[in-house]
């Protein structure tokens, strides 16, 4: 059965019940849980412009909507047409997406923008060079103009794609002319509105800001001290080793797979839902073996991905789940390929394990969503006594 | 590399391992805890008597407050204080000696598992200097015991597949003995060797003696062990510590408090996936590079379950053991995921000691690493580019030690020494000292800086450092009531000090919260205690004559 699952009937069927879960998710939240709209954000180019503009709730849902219908499409491209529908399924029954979506996160929008900057990619890789080029820009603009620290990840990302291949220096040409284009007017306002810049990049660059660790920094260095060696304190506990120590401490928590398929962190702080089921760290992890042991052209979604992670990595708590989510593509098409292999060699009781673990704890969550989930986020928002 | 010069290389390793271990390891961790005393005063109890404290003949199973001992640490303890008396060095001598000879042990494991001599030697000084392992080896641990003879254990299982059927009883002696050492590895032993049996079953059915053997070595050496889990009291201390009374679970993911009812069967698969988050919990970053090992306070930088630069080692390691081929790679495997089993059943958050089985596994993937790592730093052809490398990551190493020795011998032993109840010894010194000028001797159990949260047990430590004759202790009538204990002129007891006051030729020993120094006068109190870092722990009192 499971071999047939690219067939017509059968994908529909799992299409479906994706879609069918992507709707009463959704339903669920906004019915039991007060959370909509309530973390609206304004784009970075309206701070930067002073402007109080905040980008409506509705435009997020549509982003989160048009997520799935890119993911199909870019899925089909990188996967197949036999697999890469169940990327979209799988964004469809996780609870991240939903959430964030619901709450009005900026960050479902910006990911709309990274799924129109994949689509451009495939389509270029394709040599359908006019089209892909427009959605390259239309998906970089929108991350660009909507998050401060995308500026510094802009150069990284396009790297990235050069990198791994998925443009020659050619095709690359227009991009290269057209997006100073795109990018000129943030340029222009950010050399007007320095002050502002440095205030937006401070919030969404937090990272150097850290006082409780610097305190505890501190604090070590004068124990040292203390202790008689105040030369082996200074170079132990120092502005650099703690920063150092604070990115790596960052950038490793984002590659940690508890972060995104338990409840690890809180999703908007006060939730027990993970950001992605359980059951799909299955053929998450198998397809990170796989490509461990076999040349896979697909490794090159890490490298595209890395620069994407800067967002989190760049801020004072990590990880910060809000921005996290941009990486979400790469771990639902990872998913998906782990589970076309899994079901190409027959690893049958993992599949069943799968869709086990799926169904168990996507009916523990609605239930949940009715029952504890509102508790929980009264509970955060005031706090028990 | 020839036999001599391997020879002489471990040697040292091994030097310098033991010197890591048994390095002024009474003065650090600076104080006994709760355990150790209780270990120790049963030994030395078990030495002179053959009987524990409650005058039970050589047990199986120690009781203990609160919950029951295994029996291995403690008749450990009895040889080491027969010939160095009853004190802290005798209490760690065991873990420490074993510890330490783990490493030629493991040496010979890992030689078994990847036949490379480089690796092996990398994985034996990784091992040697490794923080967790060194933290659990310089006070009485059971744990780190446990998890050696479960090294011992599958070294010999190798070799019984390899060789003589001989290794077959050692290597269930072994596992088994690893079970009676601490708890986890109850769930863990014959979890584990129902993977590593069935990997292996095409080899060993060719060799059913060798099976047989094992299967019946480990079956009758478990008897006494599976007669005290299910019929004795062993099933408390599971019952104790299993993950459903863990505080995060109930009130934040059963939400205890909301007026909210939920069914049973609803609440099961909730608990499972709370379990899945604490198991995948130990691969956090957090815990094994940063803060793993409970050495600092909570929220800061502290020492992680291994070195920072392990970093970059840890996940190149795990690739590398992927990729390539290494012989028992099951048993690696199987090794490290079944050894986390116990720990994320039970209700703390990520607890070091009881996963640290699992550490030469780590280990060993980890040395995988750092031998690839400098195979391509050594590949690399720009000399300025290569050394310029290979600096940098020298510096990284030489830092994380250097931070590692200050966490430990600074940072430790200021910020913990509370939780290695410190102070006590220095007050029950000085109650020793005095009790002929009193007719009672009342310690409060109840201790704590920030609140009296911390519960000792001050007539352990009593019994320990004055070397309590235990015909005596055995024999003698004791006090005991709800919120009492007492023997001889010790009583131990909560203080109240607007009834106690009024008792005449009385030595009060307590915290701060029950002995209010503005409530006492100064003239009645006789000793301050402080902990490292100088806050108050105990205040030693007398009543008006």
């Amino acid at each position: 059965m499971f071999k047939k699952i690219h067939e017509r009937g059968t994908r529909f069927f799992v299409i479906a019940c994706g879609l069918f879960f992507f709707g009463i998710l959704r339903l669920f939240i906004l019915r039991y849980i007060p959370i909509r709209g309530l973390y609206l954000g304004s784009p970075f180019l309206a701070d930067l412009l002073g402007k109080g503009f905040l980008i409506p709730l509705w435009l997020i849902i549509l982003s989160d909507v048009l997520n799935l219908v890119l993911l199909l499409i870019v899925g089909e491209k990188i996967l197949g047409k036999n697999y890469g529908f169940l990327a979209p399924v799988f964004y469809a029954i996780s609870p991240w997406p939903a959430y964030l979506s619901l709450s009005g996160s900026i960050y479902i929008f910006i990911l709309f923008g990274v799924l129109l900057f994949y689509l451009g990619l495939t389509l270029i890789k394709e040599d359908q060079n006019f089209l892909g080029t427009a959605f390259i820009l239309l998906g970089l603009g929108i991350t660009v103009y909507s998050n401060s620290s995308m500026l510094f990840v802009l150069p990284f990302l396009l790297w990235g794609a050069y990198k791994s291949g998925q443009f020659t220096k050619k095709k690359s040409k227009a991009i290269i002319t057209l997006l100073p284009l795109v990018l000129l007017p943030i340029i222009f306002f950010s050399a007007l509105h320095q002050d502002s810049l440095r205030q937006i990049a401070a919030k969404d660059i937090s990272l150097f800001d850290e006082v409780g660790l610097i305190n505890s920094v501190n604090a070590f260095r004068g124990e040292v001290s203390s202790a008689g060696y105040p030369i082996l304190g200074k170079l132990i506990e120092n502005k650099i080793t703690y920063l150092g120590r604070h990115v790596i401490f960052n950038t490793l928590t984002t590659f940690a797979p508890y972060t995104y398929f338990t409840q690890q962190f809180k999703l908007l702080g006060f939730s027990f839902t993970p950001p992605i089921f359980l059951g799909l760290l299955i053929p998450f992890l198998y397809a990170i073996t796989l490509m461990f042991k076999i040349k896979v052209e697909k490794r090159y979604l890490f490298l595209l991905t890395l620069p994407l992670l800067a967002p989190t990595i760049l801020r004072t708590y990590s990880p910060d789940l809000n921005s996290l989510v941009l990486i979400l593509p790469t771990i639902l098409f990872i998913s998906s390929w782990g589970t076309e292999e899994l079901i190409k060699n027959r690893k049958r009781l993992f599949v069943v394990i799968v869709i086990v673990l799926v169904f168990l704890q996507g009916s523990t969550t609605l239930f949940d969503i009715s029952t504890r989930e509102p508790i929980r986020y009264q509970n955060s928002v005031q706090p028990e006594r | 590399m020839s036999k001599t010069k391997i020879l002489i290389i471990i040697l040292a390793i091994t030097l310098l391992g033991g010197l890591l271990r048994f390095y002024k390891n009474w003065q650090n961790p600076v104080s006994l805890t709760v355990d150790e005393v209780s270990f120790g005063y049963n030994a030395y109890s078990v030495l002179k008597t053959g009987r524990d404290e409650y005058g039970k003949f050589l047990p199986l199973s120690f009781k203990s407050v609160g919950d029951y001992k295994n029996p291995f640490p403690l008749y450990s303890m009895v040889p080491s204080i027969a010939v160095f008396g009853l004190n802290e060095f005798s209490v760690r001598f065991p873990t420490a000696l074993i510890s330490t000879l783990s490493i030629p042990l493991f040496f010979l494991l890992f030689k078994k598992l990847t036949k490379k001599t480089n690796i092996t030697l990398f994985a034996t000084f990784l091992l040697a200097i490794s923080p967790w392992h060194i933290y659990f080896s310089r006070y009485l641990s059971e744990l780190m015991m446990a998890g050696v003879f479960i090294g011992a254990g599958i070294f010999f299982f190798i070799k019984m597949l390899e060789g003589k059927r001989m290794w077959a009883f050692v290597s269930a002696f072994f596992f088994v003995l690893s079970t009676y050492t601490y708890y986890a590895e109850r769930l863990f032993v014959p979890l584990f060797l129902f993977v590593i049996l069935a990997i292996n079953l095409k080899t060993l059915i060719k060799e059913k003696h060798k099976l047989f053997i094992f299967v019946i070595t480990c079956f009758i050496l478990e008897i006494p062990l599976l007669y005290s889990t299910f019929f004795g009291n062993d099933i408390a201390r599971a019952n104790m510590v299993f993950i459903t009374k863990d505080i995060e679970f109930t009130r934040n993911v059963l939400l205890d408090g909301a007026t909210v009812s939920f069914s049973n069967i609803a609440n099961a698969p909730l608990l499972f996936f709370f379990w899945a988050r604490k198991y995948l919990a130990y691969f956090s970053t957090s815990f094994l590079f940063y803060s793993g090992l409970p050495m600092t306070t909570q929220g800061s930088y502290g020492l992680g379950a291994l070195y920072l630069f392990e970093a970059i080692t840890l996940p190149l390691g795990i690739y590398t053991f992927i990729k390539g081929k290494m012989a028992q790679k099951g048993i690696v495997v199987s090794w490290i995921l079944l050894g986390l089993l116990p720990a994320s059943l039970t209700n703390n958050e990520q607890h070091p000691g009881r996963t640290i089985l699992i550490l030469p596994a780590i280990i060993l993937l980890s040395a995988l690493g750092l031998y690839v790592l400098m195979k391509l730093f050594i590949d690399i052809s720009r000399k300025y580019v290569r050394y310029s490398v290979i600096a940098v990551f020298s510096l990284l190493i030489i830092w994380d030690l250097a931070h590692a020795l200050v966490a430990f011998s600074v940072y430790f032993p200021k910020e913990r020494d509370e939780d290695f109840m410190n102070g006590t010894k220095e007050a029950v010194e000085y109650m020793l000292q005095n009790q002929n000028n009193y007719k009672e001797i009342v310690f409060d159990p109840y201790r704590g800086v920030i609140a009296p949260y911390i519960v000792s047990i001050p007539h352990m430590y009593i019994l320990f450092y004055s070397q309590y004759d235990p015909h005596i202790y055995q024999t003698e009538l004791k006090r005991t009531g709800d919120d009492y204990y007492g023997f001889g002129k010790y009583t131990i007891r909560k203080i109240y000090w607007p009834r106690d006051k009024n008792s005449k030729d009385v030595l009060f020993i307590g915290s701060p919260w029950s002995l209010n120094e503005s409530d006492i006068g100064a003239g009645n109190v006789l000793k301050k205690i402080y902990l490292e870092n100088g806050s108050l722990a105990f205040l030693i009192v007398k009543t008006g004559d």
